[in-house]
């Protein structure tokens, strides 16, 4: 059932992709749509919850996917695709360096580390875990937001990596380990 | 501290091992206590990490995505009005050149009898025409031309919708404005969840479309039939036969099902409280995990969690189980003390009585002398539940079995200090999961 479903999603989107092609924003906008939550969210856990950062990278992959639609052979499935832009616009923007965060996000990441309980009584677990995800080096940080965030398996990670499954799984070994040094005193929020 | 499994400690913890594999880590951690602390840390770090989650775009993402998908056309119209002006000025000189050309052409040829002044107005015609301080607004003119009119230049990719270069800014948004509308429809459209029915399966009437289980929707199987559903895209519900499961909320902060009889496996990959799963007796909330959960004709409730955590909760009260244990609830009672999923048949059946149908002075003692080290986690929730004069007996059977930390003193449990309650319930976790 699993792989008729993709199956059948593949081909709606290869059927998007073709429109997209002959130039029909409308499609694009479908497309836009059916993966902005995922290129989003990889770029905002890598960026350790920078909002501002993440949107400049969904704007980035988007552009680009546009700009680069008629070199998608389909030799892969078009999210695994989406996923090798995405990564590779991260670090592209890492590599820009630092840059200006809006000031309500600048005052709220100040608040943060200085404060972090009340961040937690402000629920905002998951905005610490996401700092320490951003934290990771490269080698970790990537499979375990594919993982986690995305849900992918090691196999479909090591293929939008270009890596083998067992260093998949060594590396977000090592993650972890890390993210539960740093994370120890949320244990009690799990 | 020797590891022996460090390369495939997250993937034991994340099953993504075969099941020869995952059954020699899992003995493995058993003995070795370096391997061990490995799979407490990673698994600690899996279920943080899944904090994470998944967020969508700022609608803004979309409406900038758009404004620089036409600005190539702006660039054409920029590089066509260079080449207009480069075109002009070419025209300009040549015509320039030309007209110097005939001047000194004709006045070397004072026989066709032309005057100075004569031979300037010709020299000045085209000129007046090209002039540089006309040029400017002829390009405008231009460039307002090509955008009012469909004959425009060709885009290096076409589009359907009609790319307008305007002269008033504000129209330019129109076309944004709209495919922002189109993505607003598309979010709204985003209804129903995959469902596979697997042998003879049946749908309600409601069900209209078998492929899909949207909002109100109840999904049906019967005793030949099972059927996978795909919980938006966190993750996935298994039905069992004779089981009915009905669709009361999908939306990307809470998805919200309910089990009315039958028997079904859940796994999930989502942040805490995302995913809720209603029986007659109970809610099921998931913490990140995976499950199993079986409500039988009366609609009491079994919850078997086998990864990560789930919050059985009712009248206001939660009780957290996590992987390994099974709680199970009763009509009109609380929910019922978690225990673990091999404990023996005595004790889970003395629990059963002081949680459902004999609360008594035996049946407690029974519990008490019948558990395990492993069973620290059900006496620990007895802590809170047993009446307060048999508070104490709790104390001492637990203190037995997992050594309270040192700040944690028997007055203060004995009147349920939480912070106390709390540091203890981390050393019985961690014997648990050895």
């Amino acid at each position: 059932m699993e792989t008729a479903r993709r199956m059948t999603e593949d081909e709606k989107e290869r059927e998007l992709l073709a429109e997209c092609r002959r130039g029909n924003r409308r499609a694009f906008a479908e497309l836009y749509e059916m993966h902005q939550r995922r290129v989003f969210s990889v770029a905002l856990n890598f960026f350790g919850g920078q909002h501002a950062r993440a949107e400049d990278v969904t704007q980035q992959v988007f552009l680009k996917i546009f700009n680069s639609l008629d070199s998608f052979r389909g030799d892969s499935q078009i999210s695994t695709w989406i996923y090798r832009l995405t990564v590779n616009a991260c670090i592209d923007e890492r590599r820009r360096g630092w840059t200006f965060l809006p000031i309500g996000e600048f005052v709220e990441t100040l608040l943060f580390r200085r404060t972090p309980v009340d961040a937690y009584n402000r629920r905002e677990v998951t905005a610490e875990v996401r700092t320490a995800i951003g934290q990771l080096k490269e080698p970790f940080k990537m499979p375990i937001i594919l993982r986690y965030s995305e849900g992918l398996s090691y196999e479909e990670i090591a293929r939008v990596l270009d890596c083998t499954a067992g260093t998949v799984a060594s590396r977000i070994s090592r993650g972890h380990q890390i993210l539960a040094k740093k994370l120890r005193h949320l244990r009690s929020e799990v | 501290m020797k590891v022996h499994y460090q390369e495939k400690m997250a993937a034991f913890v994340d099953h993504e091992l075969n099941a020869d594999e995952h059954r020699e880590i899992a003995e493995h951690i058993l003995l070795c206590s370096d391997c061990r602390k490995l799979h407490d840390e990673v698994k600690l770090g899996a279920s943080l990490s899944a904090f994470a989650g998944r967020v969508d775009a700022p609608r803004e993402v979309w409406d900038r995505i758009e404004s620089a998908l036409n600005q190539p056309a702006e660039v054409d119209a920029r590089k066509s009005t260079l080449m207009f002006r480069f075109a002009a000025a070419a025209i300009f000189l040549f015509i320039g050149v030309a007209a110097i050309a005939t001047l000194v052409y004709r006045s070397k040829t004072p026989a066709l009898g032309l005057r100075p002044a004569e031979t300037a107005d010709v020299a000045d015609q085209p000129a007046v025409n090209n002039s540089p301080d006309k040029l400017p607004r002829t390009v405008d003119n231009e460039i307002a031309r090509i955008g009012a009119t469909p004959q425009e230049e060709p885009r290096p990719r076409p589009s359907v919708e009609k790319v307008v270069i305007p002269n008033d800014p504000k129209s330019r948004r129109r076309p944004e404005m709209q495919s922002a509308a189109v993505t607003r429809n598309l979010r709204v459209e985003k209804a129903g969840w995959n469902v596979d029915i697997l042998g003879e399966g049946k749908a309600n009437d409601g069900l209209p479309d078998t492929s899909k289980l949207g909002v109100g929707e109840t999904l049906e199987t019967n005793e030949l039939s099972r059927a996978v559903v795909e919980v938006a895209d966190i993750g996935r519900v298994e039905m069992e036969p004779n089981s009915r499961l009905r669709l009361i909320e999908t939306r990307s902060s809470r998805h919200r099902i309910a089990l009315d009889r039958g028997k079904m496996k859940a796994k999930i990959f989502a942040p805490p409280r995302i995913f809720v799963v209603e029986t007659p007796t109970a809610t099921a909330v998931d913490l990140g995990c995976e499950y199993t959960l079986e409500v039988d004709g009366d609609g009491n409730t079994r919850l078997h969690v086998t990864g990560g955590f789930v919050s059985l909760e009712r009248a206001g009260r939660a009780t957290i189980v996590p992987s390994g244990a099974v709680a199970l609830t009763r009509k009109g009672k609380d929910v019922g003390t978690p225990f673990a999923d091999d404990a023996s048949e005595a004790f889970v059946e003395a629990l059963s009585r002081v949680d459902f149908t004999d609360y008594s002075d035996k049946s407690l003692r029974d519990v008490l002398t019948t558990a395990r080290v492993k069973d620290s986690i059900s006496l620990w929730h007895l802590l809170s539940r047993v009446r307060a004069k048999e508070r104490g007996e709790v104390f001492d059977a637990l203190s037995e079995r997992v050594k309270p930390p040192r700040n944690v003193t028997r007055a203060g449990v004995l009147t349920l200090e939480k912070a106390m309650l709390d540091d203890w319930w981390l050393l019985i976790e961690e014997n648990w999961y050895e």
